[in-house]
């Protein structure tokens, strides 16, 4: 009897351990993401999550989209609520970390992020060989922290086919060419261009435009600022203001109250001739109307032969502190291997940071040309000091405060201005 | 009935008043207090956003920042706005729920239920609801844009640097006003009514009726309308938050302190420096205090006066 009783007390012991083991293994896991609200990269990570899950039931994943302008306020948020597990950044001058002539100068909130050691490193991991400049891109202190989905030119120009062949206007070379252009579009009623200001940064973007058409070098300007070679308001950045004016002067009216969102579809409309903006609207142009016919054209300067600048975006990296960090590496893993990695690209529209995959949409094909080595665009190079006033902030040259823009400044007194701020601030750091 | 008295008072002792207000003071000290503490604290600190980043006393380090080593012409626009912001919607929000408060108390008006609910609707939808509406209204396309349109008038409302601020004050009056009308009708409803009989029977005129009876009867409510809009209006950044986020020269230091917190706009740095808007909302704190004392100054000299 006492024999009988502690077999099946055994045998029930062992029975309780295997099927509590076996629940343990089927326990559905969640990885967290959180990226911005551009479309195409949102179905592109929507269609690879689909498919990671199909293959691996167990794994649940929650894609959160948030506003862009929203999108770095939410992911502090949820980062220090350890609410995320894999995260999207579009911080992207890692490679620019080490900056000596910018002492004191305000650091990016990525940059204190990765200080802290909230990302993982990757360095280790064995498909980071599968990258080429994604994974370069996405190097800090020698450590790799996030994968670079793809390369994105920003200071390009969308242009309607149909109203440029209507209006008789060439693709503009150079920057005359583009006044002439404006002016005939402005005469004929038809306003040149239109930006979703109300976000501000996508207006705010076009410090980038008015500086490569003027120095596509910028990396000596922005040096050149701190060690006092440089100032806002030499000739050359004079230019810049200028420009910036002149862009301002060519939007359409009240595009300060555009949001971003609504920006595609009122150049699908044909509200505007032009659109200046990154590469990555071209898919959400294509999806609002299939048959609508536009080119891209590199902001143009003095001279012709102009080159695309632009920024490594869309970086992929894991919390560290994620409690799935397994499956998040398995996840970039799967994420990492070519023919994944080709049906990002066919979908968002990216250029390629990984060897060996092709370029299969015509529109990003066709800009191969303007893309010889990739020039990081001004913002990518631009140090503000702490404490600096509100006219040397982040990108420096902010065209919002211009006269043709709703502001009160001419382009020299707001170079004026953004030299005072720049030089007070810098002086206080010495 | 001396049992029943007994009884009456046993309920009021000093150890059930206590029982009873212990809840509302835990929470009072948990959510209120203990946080306040809590940013006088961190404001010596740098704490940011960022998780695992060490942070370490720094003393006065914040306050030195905000107030030397920022740029002085960007602070003192913050404070003057703050000061014009307060001042303009204090203000208009008190006289205008003033005289929708009188217009509605009027025994004679037939559906004044209806008014008052309508009037005080805007305060129940809420900022966000209230701000992405306006957002919509002022938007490009939206009806106010195709009425300036009519009259040949450009740019925007919300997004034009000299409209901006007073649509967002306009905005602010309209989704609060219906708050202190209630507030206005309750003591209203407390003024005897012998006093306007006497008033009616002696001939005075409806302004001379507001002048020597309403308006000095009805002068603590008045006072502290005026007192919880002013605390109201200097530190709130909400509908500031959703119409412009801070642009366009909307930027008080209440939303400064948020914007800095939370990194929310793209015009600053994005690292949530906690510490330093800490010190910041410190500065806010001692502001708003400071005006409130001289308000309850000015309000009991008035008060003295009138009695």
């Amino acid at each position: 009897m006492k024999g009988m009783a502690s077999v099946i007390a055994t045998f029930l012991l062992v029975f309780g351990l295997v099927m509590g083991a076996s629940a343990a293994g089927k326990e559905k896991q969640t990885i967290r993401m959180i990226t911005w609200s551009n479309q195409p990269t949102v179905d592109a990570l929507t269609a690879f999550n689909q498919a990671y899950m199909e293959k691996n039931p167990n794994v649940e994943i929650k894609l959160e989209v948030v506003e862009t302008n929203q999108f770095p306020a939410v992911l502090a948020t949820r980062i220090a609520a350890k609410d995320v597990d894999i995260v999207t950044l579009d911080s992207s001058y890692f490679s620019l970390d080490q900056v000596p002539w910018a002492k004191g100068f305000k650091m990016p909130q990525w940059q204190s992020q990765m200080d802290a050691g909230v990302f993982a490193d990757l360095s280790g991991q064995g498909f980071v060989k599968n990258w080429s400049t994604g994974a370069r891109a996405g190097t800090y202190k020698g450590k790799v922290y996030a994968i670079s989905t793809g390369a994105n030119l920003i200071t390009g120009i969308y242009y309607n086919k149909r109203l440029f062949k209507q209006y008789g206007i060439d693709v503009p070379a150079t920057w005359a060419d583009l006044e002439a252009a404006c002016k005939k579009l402005k005469d004929a009623g038809v306003a040149p261009m239109t930006c979703g200001a109300k976000d501000d940064w996508p207006f705010a973007m076009l410090a980038n435009f008015a500086v490569a058409s003027v120095e596509p070098g910028n990396l000596a300007l922005a040096e050149g600022l701190w060690t006092g070679a440089r100032a806002f308001t030499d000739k050359s950045s004079l230019t810049v203001f200028e420009r910036l004016s002149e862009l301002s002067s060519w939007m359409e009216d009240g595009f300060l109250g555009i949001d971003y969102g609504s920006v595609v579809g009122r150049f699908v409309a044909g509200k505007a001739a032009m659109l200046p903006d990154g590469g990555w609207q071209a898919p959400t142009i294509k999806s609002a109307d299939p048959s609508f016919e536009f080119g891209y054209f590199p902001v143009p300067s003095d001279k012709a032969g102009n080159q695309f600048q632009g920024k490594f975006d869309a970086f992929l990296a894991v919390v560290d502190s994620s409690s799935v960090k397994r499956v998040c590496m398995d996840w970039l893993s799967r994420f990492s291997e070519k023919a994944n990695y080709q049906n990002f690209l066919d979908t968002t529209g990216f250029i390629p940071t990984m060897a060996g995959v092709s370029i299969r949409d015509p529109f990003v094909a066709s800009l191969v040309p303007y893309v010889k080595g990739l020039t990081l665009a001004w913002e990518l190079s631009y140090r503000a000091p702490t404490g600096v006033g509100k006219y040397a902030e982040q990108r420096g040259f902010i065209p919002v405060y211009l006269k043709e823009a709703g502001g009160e400044l001419s382009p020299q007194e707001l170079a004026a201005a953004a030299q005072k701020d720049f030089s007070d601030a810098a002086a206080k750091l010495k | 009935m001396g049992k029943g008295l007994a009884i009456a008072k046993g309920a009021w002792s000093r150890s059930s008043v206590v029982a009873a207000m212990t809840p509302a003071l835990f929470l009072y000290v948990a959510f209120s207090v203990l946080p306040s503490l809590g940013t006088a604290l961190f404001s010596f600190t740098d704490v940011t956003q960022v998780p695992g980043k060490a942070w370490s006393f720094v003393g006065l380090d914040n306050y030195r920042e905000f107030l030397f080593l920022s740029n002085a012409r960007d602070a003192r626009d913050v404070f003057e706005r703050s000061l014009v912001y307060a001042l303009a919607t204090t203000i208009a929000q008190t006289a205008a729920a003033l005289v929708t408060a009188l217009a509605l108390d009027r025994p004679s008006l037939r559906g004044r239920g209806v008014y008052r609910t309508l009037v005080f609707l805007p305060v129940v939808l809420g900022v966000t609801v209230t701000g992405l509406c306006f957002n919509l209204f002022f938007s490009i396309d939206g009806p106010a844009a195709a009425f300036m349109r009519l009259f040949h008038i450009k740019g925007g409302v919300l997004s034009d640097f000299s409209r901006a601020l007073p649509t967002v004050i306009f905005i602010q009056v309209w989704m609060s006003m219906g708050y202190e009308m209630v507030i206005f009708i309750a003591g209203l409803q407390n003024i005897p009514k012998e006093l306007y009989e006497a008033a009616s029977v002696d001939g005075a005129p409806p302004g001379r009726v507001f002048a020597r009876i309403t308006f000095p009867l009805l002068w603590p409510t008045v006072a502290v309308n005026i007192l919880v809009c002013i605390i109201g209006s200097l530190s709130s950044f909400q509908i500031i938050l959703v119409t412009t986020r801070g642009e366009f020269n909307t930027k008080t230091l209440a939303m400064a302190v948020f914007a800095e917190a939370f990194g929310v706009s793209q015009r600053i740095d994005r690292l949530g420096r906690q510490g330093y808007a800490a010190a910041m909302q410190m500065i806010l704190f001692l502001l708003i205090l400071a005006i409130t004392i001289l308000a309850r100054a000015l309000s009991a000299r008035f008060e003295r006066r009138n009695s």
